[in-house]
C-alpha cells in the first residue's frame, strides 16, 4: 500500500503543481481585476456600472464549466484559439473576478459614511480616501469571504480536467484507470486537504493581522 | 471688538432643500477672525445642515459661501449656484476644520496617525514635522500617553479630543463643531468642553452647534438662534439668554432651561 502510493506520488505531485499554477495565476490576476470591477460597479457613471453589473450577472449566472468550454471550444469560432492552460486560466480569472468584485463592492460599501466625510473635510481626494481610509478598513471585512472563495478555487481547479489539462485530479484518474484501484482518490483527497488547510491557516493569520485595531 | 477683523467665513442667503423639505431658508452669517459663535436651536432647525454646507459636505441650492473672501460657491446671473473647481474647493475647504458628533476617527490608524495622516498626505508636511506638531496637539488635549492607541480603546470623550487635535493638525482658519458632546455620556462632556474653552481663550475662530446652553453662554462671543431653517435672532450671549427679543427664542430657552 505504502509502496503503491509512493509509486504514484511523482505523477500526483506533477498534477498538484499544475493545480497550484492555475490557483496562483487565478488569485494574482482576479483579485486586482475584481477590485477594478468593484470600483466600476460603484461608479456614479451609470453605463459603466450597468455594464459591469451585466458582466457579473453573466459570470456568476452560468456554470464555470460552461465558461471553460466556451473559452476553449467556443472562442476558436471567433478566431481566437488558445492552448489548454491559457484557456483554463482566462476562464478562471474572468469568473473569479466577478465573485471578488461583488465581495469588494460589499466591503467598500459597508464602511460608514462618516469615514468619507471625515476624510473629505481633511482635504483628501477620492483616490487618497480610498487608498488610505476606505480600502484598509474594507480589507479586514472582505478577508473571510475572500478566504471562502480561495478555498473553493482550490477545488474548482479540478474542472480543467474536462478540457484535458493534466492537474491533480486528472493524474489521479489516470492512476485509478491504469491500476484498477481507488487508493489514488484517497491520496488526492489528502493533497486537496493539505492545500486548503494551508490556506485556512494563512487567512486566519491575515485576519489577526488586519484586525489588530479592533 | 471684531469690527475691523476679516471675515473668515461668510454665507449669504443660503438655501438647502431635500426634496420638498426646505432645511435652510436663506441663512446669512459672517464670522470674523477670532470670533466664537454658538448656534443653538431645536432639533431639525437646520443647525447641522448649515455647518455641513459651510464645509462642503452638502451642496447648497441658492446663495453663496466665501472663505477668507474667496468663493466656495456663488450665484451666477441666472440664480443657479456654481461651485469652485475641485482643486480650489479642496484647498479652500482645508481652511475649515470639522469636528463631528460621531467623531469619525479612522479606526485602523493609531491616535498619532489619525492626526498626522492628513498633514502628510494632503498638506505634504514631512513626517517628522507632522509628528512633532501632532504631539504638541495631543499634549494640548491631554492625551499624549494615548498616541499609539487605536481609537477603539478610547472613551468617547477621548475620541472627541483626538478628533479635535486631528482637525487642528491641518492648521485651519476656523473650526466647526457639530454637536461635539451630543454623543457623549454626561460625565465625559466636561473634558471636551474644556478643550474647546481653551481654544476660545486662544482666540481660535469657531462655530459651535451645541445643546449645552451654559457652555454657549460662557464661551461664545455671539449666539445665533435658529428655528425652522432660519436665523431667528442673534446677539451677545448675555442679551440672548437674559432678554431675547423674539418670542420663538424665548419659548425655546424656556423649554431648555426647564429641562
Amino acid at each position: 500500500m505504502i509502496e503503491y502510493i509512493l509509486s504514484i506520488l511523482p505523477s500526483l505531485l506533477e498534477g498538484t503543481l499544475v493545480t497550484l499554477e492555475i490557483f496562483v495565476i487565478t488569485i494574482v490576476c482576479s483579485l486586482p481585476l475584481g477590485l477594478l470591477l468593484a470600483f466600476c460597479r460603484i461608479s456614479r457613471y451609470k453605463p459603466l456600472s450597468n455594464a459591469v453589473g451585466v458582466y457579473i450577472w453573466l459570470l456568476r449566472g452560468t456554470p464555470l464549466l460552461l465558461q471553460l468550454f466556451f473559452v476553449y471550444y467556443g472562442l476558436p469560432n471567433f478566431g481566437i484559439t488558445l492552448e489548454r492552460m491559457p484557456a483554463a486560466c482566462i476562464a478562471f480569472v474572468l469568473n473569479y473576478a466577478a465573485y471578488f468584485a461583488e465581495i469588494f463592492r460589499g466591503g467598500i460599501q459597508s464602511i460608514d459614511k462618516g469615514q468619507y466625510e471625515g476624510a473629505k473635510v481633511l482635504g483628501f481626494t477620492y483616490l487618497q480616501t480610498m487608498l488610505r481610509i476606505i480600502l484598509p478598513q474594507s480589507a479586514r471585512r472582505v478577508l473571510a469571504p475572500v478566504s471562502n472563495e480561495a478555498i473553493t478555487l482550490v477545488k474548482d481547479t479540478a474542472l480543467v480536467y474536462a478540457i484535458g489539462v493534466g492537474e491533480l485530479l486528472r493524474a489521479t484518474k489516470i492512476a485509478v484507470s491504469r491500476d484498477a484501484v481507488t487508493t489514488p482518490f484517497l491520496a488526492a483527497a489528502v493533497f486537496y486537504l493539505v492545500m486548503t488547510l494551508a490556506l485556512t491557516r494563512l487567512f486566519e493569520h491575515l485576519e489577526e493581522r488586519f484586525g489588530a485595531y479592533e | 471688538m471684531y469690527v475691523d477683523a476679516m471675515n473668515v467665513i461668510e454665507a449669504k442667503n443660503i438655501h438647502k432643500r431635500y426634496g420638498s423639505l426646505e432645511v435652510l431658508k436663506g441663512v446669512s452669517l459672517a464670522v470674523k477672525e477670532g470670533e466664537a459663535v454658538a448656534v443653538i436651536g431645536p432639533s431639525g432647525s437646520g443647525k447641522s445642515t448649515l455647518l455641513r454646507c459651510l464645509c462642503n459636505l452638502e451642496t447648497i441650492d441658492m446663495g453663496s459661501i466665501y472663505i477668507e473672501n474667496e468663493p466656495i460657491a456663488y450665484e451666477t446671473g441666472d440664480g443657479s449656484v456654481r461651485y469652485a473647481p475641485d482643486r480650489q474647493l479642496r484647498k479652500l475647504c482645508r481652511k475649515t476644520g470639522m469636528v463631528f458628533q460621531s467623531f469619525n476617527l479612522f479606526p485602523h490608524l493609531t491616535v498619532l496617525k489619525n492626526i498626522t495622516e492628513a498633514p502628510i498626505a494632503v498638506a505634504k508636511v514631512g513626517r517628522k514635522e507632522a509628528e512633532e506638531y501632532a504631539l504638541q496637539l495631543l499634549e494640548k488635549v491631554g492625551l499624549t500617553d494615548k498616541k499609539d492607541t487605536y481609537p477603539s480603546r478610547l472613551s468617547g470623550g477621548q475620541k472627541q479630543r483626538v478628533a479635535i487635535a486631528r482637525a487642528l493638525a491641518m492648521k485651519p482658519k476656523i473650526v466647526l463643531f457639530d454637536e461635539p458632546t451630543s454623543a457623549l455620556d454626561p460625565e465625559l462632556t466636561g473634558e471636551v468642553l474644556n478643550v474647546i474653552r481653551d481654544l476660545a481663550r486662544e482666540n481660535m475662530t469657531m462655530i459651535i452647534v451645541t445643546h449645552e446652553m451654559g457652555f454657549a453662554r460662557e464661551v461664545a462671543d455671539r449666539v445665533i438662534f435658529m428655528d425652522e431653517g432660519e436665523i431667528v435672532e442673534e446677539g451677545k450671549p448675555s442679551a440672548i439668554f437674559t432678554a431675547p427679543r423674539m418670542k420663538r427664542t424665548e419659548s425655546f430657552l424656556g423649554k431648555v432651561i426647564c429641562l
